[in-house]
């Protein structure tokens, strides 16, 4: 993952725009997948990444330099994910994400839907730590850090969202046998 | 497989968690255990979905974050900045790093003038000395590492001596050391090194003797036991190329260097250089490859190839017993001491006496004016090589003018007795007809061949040059070129207005950077497309009208998500296939990687 220079972290929390611009135009696909599948929605994955770079650029001058920059965005990402989860019942979201889901515009692409149905179905800790993992390359420690748990932790949360997914998809119909 | 440890251990395998130990043991165990490797496979599946997802645009949300920040209207951010966002939210930056998706600083992509220069800096290099060094890795079990040295001397345009001596502590005495010599002058090649043989049977299958083998009478810049001229610039790797994603730069020895990522496919003919001859492990073509090169001379430095992360690659490697980790470089060569322009030794050394020496048949002599090669017009700096004529028992007697500027080359093939009902100049099945002059000309797949049909002669020009000069160049001979007769294979080429007629609906790849226009064919209503890039790099399209795939060739073929459809996948033979609306589709490249694929096929569209 991209790695910036300190300089341009320091001329951002200066208020140097063209600094700060880059920085989004670096993070701002990442993050927005990372919520993506946080949220299981990609509309409000758009709102929360925007909401994401707002709280970075106020914070930027918070920064100490001490952790990978990458991981401080997904930590402040990961944040404002958590509080838009908390901000809807999640009942809810996953009943109007299936009803999208399920409309005839959406191409028929059954497998991918199942992955993302199943991702939906973990609990939001296994859910996190497994999306740094897997849908963006983040090492163990690189996603304990950025989750604030040990890398045992994550090793095991990936192991039992990992678990939880492939039962659900060999439940389902027709998954194990084109494997 | 319900043992928890072995699956918890399998979770931290497929994130690359796991020590060399466990791995090299859970390794072994996949090779045996069919239920282990069908839970990898459903890990992998997960892992194809939500790491490879095919490229989703995310919305770029500069503009609304900035005004939040910063409320004062108008902010325009660059074109620019723009075309870097959408090509690092769609994963390709550069047609090499297509198959990174890896996020990179704006500023370090810098780049995108490299194929170029290489292509011209050929013309740089009369002469060049180096030393070698090369570290092996993953050869045999028994031998994790190998190391080498050895020399490198160059003398324009096409001799090229390379002595490797293995400098291994080998456990035993029975192993063989795997020395090599490579010498081409001029019209002699020869090289000695170990024969090959099987990993399992290693190291009491290596005869004791090397294999020697000669070749005389070569003609000028032969497709056979040809010069490895990519070890000295790797011209034949960038030709052809979009933007390599960059390295940035960095100091080797006293050389300021230019680091490129690229894929083994694009630089093949470099690595195929170094093992001409030997027992070298295999390297598989999606690896990545970091090359280094010096930033004025275009010359590489220093080159590490590393395994592709990928399942398809894993299992490459397991059918060959190899237990390769994506953070290690299984092969690491660098050229120190390098002497550009400066004096080499007139003769490389000759065959060892009483080798067998076959004759490829070449006869150097002064050709009469012959209209067919004499072009008008070559590039600047080019001076007539060697020029002859070549008779082979069986074949057509074929006059050959040849010229070069430093390590680039041209040369000119033809013959009044072409008997095959196919293009003379080995151009393959699928080639290109381009308007020349008020004649045709085809081009290969490649784009480094260009025949001419006529009722007198037939010809083709091939060099180390882009396509359009040696197009320049063939229609600067005074040949023109006419339509290849019905009944040869050629006939059948088609362009992409009449296979469009031919295959309703037919779409192609589009913003495709680093490959060629497609050479085009059409049988009833099948239309192949095939699509050459650097190096190795190409793939080919078919699409036939024809609503069902084909039973599937292969137990390993899995199921794949393209284009929001489900397709397969056959690994084994690099076949990515899907149906859509009347048509079949299936892309086929054993040099690009799945994801690469996939990413080709959300490009499709009307032509």
């Amino acid at each position: 993952m991209y790695e910036p220079d300190s300089e341009v972290i320091r001329a951002a929390a200066a208020g140097d725009t063209a600094a700060f611009e880059e920085l989004v135009h670096a993070y701002q696909a990442h993050v927005w997948r990372f919520l993506r599948h946080l949220l299981g929605d990609p509309t409000q994955a758009e709102d929360v990444t925007q909401e994401t770079f707002i709280r970075i650029y106020r914070k930027l001058g918070t920064f100490r330099f001490r952790s990978k920059f990458s991981t401080w965005v997904f930590q402040v990402a990961r944040n404002a994910g958590i509080d838009a989860l908390r901000a809807r019942g999640r009942r809810e979201r996953l009943l109007k994400a299936v009803e999208r889901r399920s409309s005839p515009s959406v191409p028929a692409n059954v497998l991918r839907l199942e992955i993302e149905a199943a991702l939906q179905s973990l609990t939001p800790k296994l859910r996190e730590a497994f999306v740094l993992v897997e849908a963006l390359g983040f090492t163990y420690r690189e996603a304990g850090t950025t989750l604030g748990v040990p890398e045992g932790t994550v090793k095991s949360r990936v192991f039992h969202a990992r678990e939880q997914l492939v039962s659900w998809l060999t439940a389902g119909e027709g998954i194990a046998d084109e494997v | 497989m319900r043992s928890e440890q072995l699956r918890r251990d399998l979770s931290q395998y497929v994130d690359g968690e796991l020590s060399t130990e466990l791995r090299t043991e859970l390794e072994e165990h996949l090779v045996s255990s069919e239920e282990a490797r069908g839970y990898l496979a459903q890990l992998e599946l997960l892992r194809q979905h939500l790491r490879y997802e095919p490229a989703v645009l995310p919305p770029d949300i500069t503009e609304r974050v900035l005004a939040a920040i910063q409320p004062e209207p108008s902010r325009h951010p660059s074109r620019r900045r723009l075309s870097i966002a959408a090509a690092f939210a769609a994963g390709v930056v550069g047609g090499a790093a297509f198959i990174g998706l890896v996020l990179r600083q704006p500023a370090q992509v810098a780049a995108a003038d490299i194929p170029a220069r290489v292509v011209a800096a050929q013309s740089e290099v009369a002469s060049l000395t180096a030393r070698l060094d090369i570290i092996e890795r993953g050869w045999h079990p028994a031998v994790p590492e190998r190391t080498f040295s050895g020399n490198i001397s160059y003398r324009a345009p096409e001799s090229v001596w390379i002595e490797i001596h293995d400098t291994t502590p080998y456990p035993s005495t029975a192993w063989v050391p795997n020395d090599t010599s490579v010498v081409v002058d001029e019209d002699v090649a020869w090289t000695r090194g170990v024969a090959g043989c099987p990993t399992e049977a290693l190291p009491h299958c290596t005869p004791p003797e090397p294999r020697l083998s000669v070749l005389t009478d070569r003609e000028p810049f032969p497709d056979a036991a040809s010069a490895p001229l990519d070890l000295i610039v790797p011209a034949a790797g960038f030709t052809r190329a979009g933007e390599p994603e960059s390295l940035g730069l960095k100091r080797i020895g006293q050389r300021e260097a230019a680091g490129v990522e690229v894929t083994a496919a694009q630089v093949a003919s470099l690595l195929e250089g170094l093992a001409a001859t030997g027992n070298w492990r295999d390297i598989h073509p999606t690896d990545r490859v970091e090359l280094w090169l010096d930033r004025d001379a275009l010359v590489p430095l220093a080159l590490s190839v590393f395994p592709a992360d990928t399942s398809d690659r894993r299992l490459w490697a397991i059918r060959r017993g190899y237990t390769d980790d994506p953070g290690i470089a299984l092969l690491e060569v660098t050229w120190s001491e390098v002497a550009i322009n400066e004096p080499v030794p007139d003769e490389f050394p000759s065959p060892p006496p009483a080798a067998l020496a076959p004759s490829a048949g070449f006869r150097a002599e002064p050709l009469p004016d012959l209209q067919e090669l004499t072009p008008r017009r070559v590039p600047e700096g080019m001076r007539t090589h060697r020029t002859g004529v070549v008779s082979t028992v069986s074949g057509p007697s074929v006059s050959v003018a040849s010229w070069s500027d430093g390590r680039a080359w041209l040369k000119i093939r033809s013959t009044m007795d072409w008997g095959g009902r196919w293009l003379f100049g080995d151009l393959g099945t699928l080639v290109r007809p381009v308007p020349l002059g008020t004649g045709v000309a085809y081009l290969n797949e490649r784009g480094d061949r260009v025949a001419l049909h006529s009722e007198q002669v037939d010809l083709v020009v091939v060099g180390s040059l882009p396509t359009e000069i040696l197009l320049d160049v063939a229609g600067s001979l005074g040949v023109i070129g006419e339509q290849v007769p019905v009944d040869w294979t050629e006939a059948a080429t088609a362009t992409l207005d009449e296979a469009r007629a031919a295959v309703a609906g037919l779409i192609v790849p589009h913003d495709l950077e680093g490959f060629g226009p497609p050479a085009i064919r059409v049988d009833n209503d099948v239309a192949i497309l095939a699509y050459a890039g650097p190096g190795n790099r190409g793939f080919r399209l078919a699409e036939t009208v024809e609503t069902a795939l084909s039973p599937p060739f292969e137990a390993n073929v899995r199921g794949v998500a393209v284009r929001g459809i489900e397709g397969r996948y056959s690994p084994d033979r690099g076949v990515l296939e899907w149906i859509e609306g009347q048509l079949t589709m299936s892309l086929t490249s054993t040099t690009l990687s799945l994801q690469e694929l996939i990413m080709i096929a959300e490009a499709m569209a009307a032509p």
